[in-house]
Parts: C-alpha cells; sequence; structure tokens
C-alpha cells in the first residue's frame, strides 16, 4: 500500500466522527522504483491531504517533507517534486497495520492490500 | 431467498409504522446506511440481511482461485460498461472501481475516462490479488492503481474524492443497495 492510497482511506467504523487520517503501524516498509511523472503529480497534488502524508511519511521512517503545506510554486522545483513521487509513490507499507485514530481499531495490511472490512459489531 | 428478504422488509417497515403512527424517514447516520430506521429484530440486528456478507467474501476468495482470465462474457460486459466513457467530455482523474470484475475492468481500461488514479475495491483479498497480480499492458502503465479490501456497504473512504466510480458485477450481492449508492454519492466531488 503506497501513501496515495493512505492519503484517501478512512475508518468507517459506526459512530466515529472523524476517521481520517489513520495511524500507520509499520512492520516491513519496501521501496519500489517508480518512473518520475510530473504531470501527475502537480494533478495529484491539490487532492493531497498534506498533513496526513507528512505524517503518515515520518511513520514510515521518511522525515524530508517540509511539515508545512508547501505553496504551489514548489510544484517548479524538481527537488520538491522527487521527495513528493518518492513519498507518494515510492513507499509501500507492505505489512503493518492502518489504525483508526478515534477507536484503535486496527485494519491488517497484507502483502501491501490494507482490509478495510468491518466485524459486524461495528457497523 | 431474495423475494423473503423482500417481504421480510416491508413487514418490518408495516409494524414501525403502526407503532408510531408516522410515515418512514430516512435516519442519517455515521454509516449512511438506509436500513437503521428499522427496529431490532429478534437476533439483535437491526440490519436486513438478505446475502451472508461472509459467505459471499468466502465464496468469492474461492473464485479467485477458479477465474478463468479472459472470459469473454464477462469481457462483454465490462467493455460495454467502461465504452460509455467515451461518450463523457470529462475526464475522471481519480476512479473508484467496486468490487465484480476487477481484472477485466483494469485490462480493458485501454486509457479510457482520462482516469490516471484507480482505486479496486472488493470485499475479497484473493480477488484483489488475483487483479493485482495479472499482467498489465503498456495501456495501463501511467495509471496508479491501488488495491483495497473494503466493504461496498461501508466505503472506507474520505468524503469528496472521488470523480467516478464504477462497478461491474459487483452490486448485486449488496443488501442495502441504496445505502451503498447514499454513500459512492457522498465520496464523489460534485460536479
Amino acid at each position: 500500500m503506497r501513501l496515495l492510497t493512505h492519503n484517501m482511506l478512512s475508518s468507517n467504523i459506526k459512530g466515529v466522527a472523524n476517521g481520517f487520517p489513520l495511524l500507520i503501524e509499520v512492520e516491513k516498509v519496501i521501496e519500489k522504483q517508480v518512473d518520475f511523472n510530473p504531470d501527475f503529480l502537480k494533478n495529484i497534488f491539490p487532492k493531497i491531504e498534506w498533513q496526513a502524508l507528512v505524517q503518515a511519511s515520518r511513520s514510515m521512517g521518511y522525515s524530508e517533507l517540509p511539515e508545512e503545506s508547501p505553496e504551489s510554486s514548489m510544484l517548479d522545483s524538481d527537488d520538491f517534486l522527487m521527495k513528493f513521487h518518492h513519498v507518494l509513490l515510492e513507499l509501500h507499507l507492505e505489512e503493518g497495520a492502518l489504525v483508526c485514530p478515534e477507536t484503535g481499531r486496527k485494519f491488517p495490511v497484507n502483502k501491501g492490500i490494507p482490509n478495510m472490512l468491518l466485524h459486524e459489531d461495528e457497523v | 431467498m431474495r423475494a423473503f428478504g423482500a417481504f421480510q422488509r416491508s413487514s418490518l417497515l408495516l409494524r414501525r409504522r403502526r407503532a408510531n403512527n408516522e410515515p418512514y424517514a430516512l435516519v442519517p447516520s455515521g454509516s449512511f446506511c438506509t436500513d437503521n430506521g428499522f427496529e431490532t429484530t429478534s437476533n439483535g440486528s437491526s440490519r436486513v440481511s438478505i446475502f451472508d456478507r461472509h459467505l459471499k467474501r468466502k465464496q468469492r476468495d474461492r473464485a479467485a482461485w477458479l477465474t478463468r482470465p479472459n472470459d469473454s462474457f464477462v469481457d462483454a460486459v465490462a467493455e460495454n460498461l467502461l465504452d460509455r466513457l467515451e461518450d463523457c467530455r470529462k475526464t475522471f482523474p481519480t476512479a473508484l472501481c467496486l468490487g465484480g470484475s476487477l481484472e477485466a475492468v483494469r485490462r480493458l481500461l485501454r486509457g479510457r475516462g482520462g482516469i490516471e488514479k484507480l482505486i479496486m475495491m472488493d470485499t475479497s483479498y484473493d480477488m484483489l490479488k488475483l487483479c493485482k497480480d495479472a499482467q498489465q499492458d503498456a495501456h495501463n502503465d501511467n495509471i496508479e492503481t491501488c488495491f483495497v479490501v473494503g466493504d461496498e456497504e461501508f466505503l472506507p473512504l474520505k468524503e469528496s474524492s472521488l470523480d467516478l466510480a464504477i462497478s461491474c458485477l459487483g452490486l448485486h450481492w449488496t443488501n442495502d443497495l441504496p445505502g451503498a449508492m447514499i454513500q459512492v454519492s457522498i465520496f464523489l466531488l460534485p460536479d
């Protein structure tokens, strides 16, 4: 699971008001090289929740993203785009869990696929 | 089975009406399930279940092992569905593919709809794994695809985060179809 996916997922347990962003519990992180595509990055940038991405990248052990949400002028800087690219597309959470910020319920991540299914008493 | 479920549903509705003497109304809740207005049934659950979701998931896990690659019937349905994308002027950068024939949709998409990011969601882990491991041709190389195990009745997504939701043969075993549709509309960006 890449952080691009993480940035869209939210806990949907009944009664949880704010299930976003999910915390990450890391067991195994892998990196996979992906072709650099600046146009995709520029398009996706406005849709990314920056704080959630920074928080997620820190828990995956990567701390080079700026804390503050960057100005859109930063998108012309190749250095920044490379970091953004790396965090968004190349870091994979292979094994671990996503944790609901309100209830602490863990959603397991197995071979890179998060399992967001709820138990019967949670719906 | 289906007829029985519908009967059970309507009988519950009648009982409720008689009890409060007011028409049934949708009750909004955290899970946006349209069944929440019903009174609790004898087994303690307030939801009417026509399909055993747990069993259905197991069946789909097993089906993943038996699925024939490039099934021409499934391909025809997927092709029909994706063909509609060519009728739209709009492009859909972020798309959700909900259950059903994920692999066929992914294989036959061939750049239609201007999709840049595709979320594949299914209740069955093995189905997703099958789709993830399938060979992709060059047309789809630039689509960022992610795989999530999730229930279409309880979508684990952020609000207003999608441009498109498609489902190819994937919603006919949903217990609460209106509820699933309401959720999808919440997760779609307004035009």
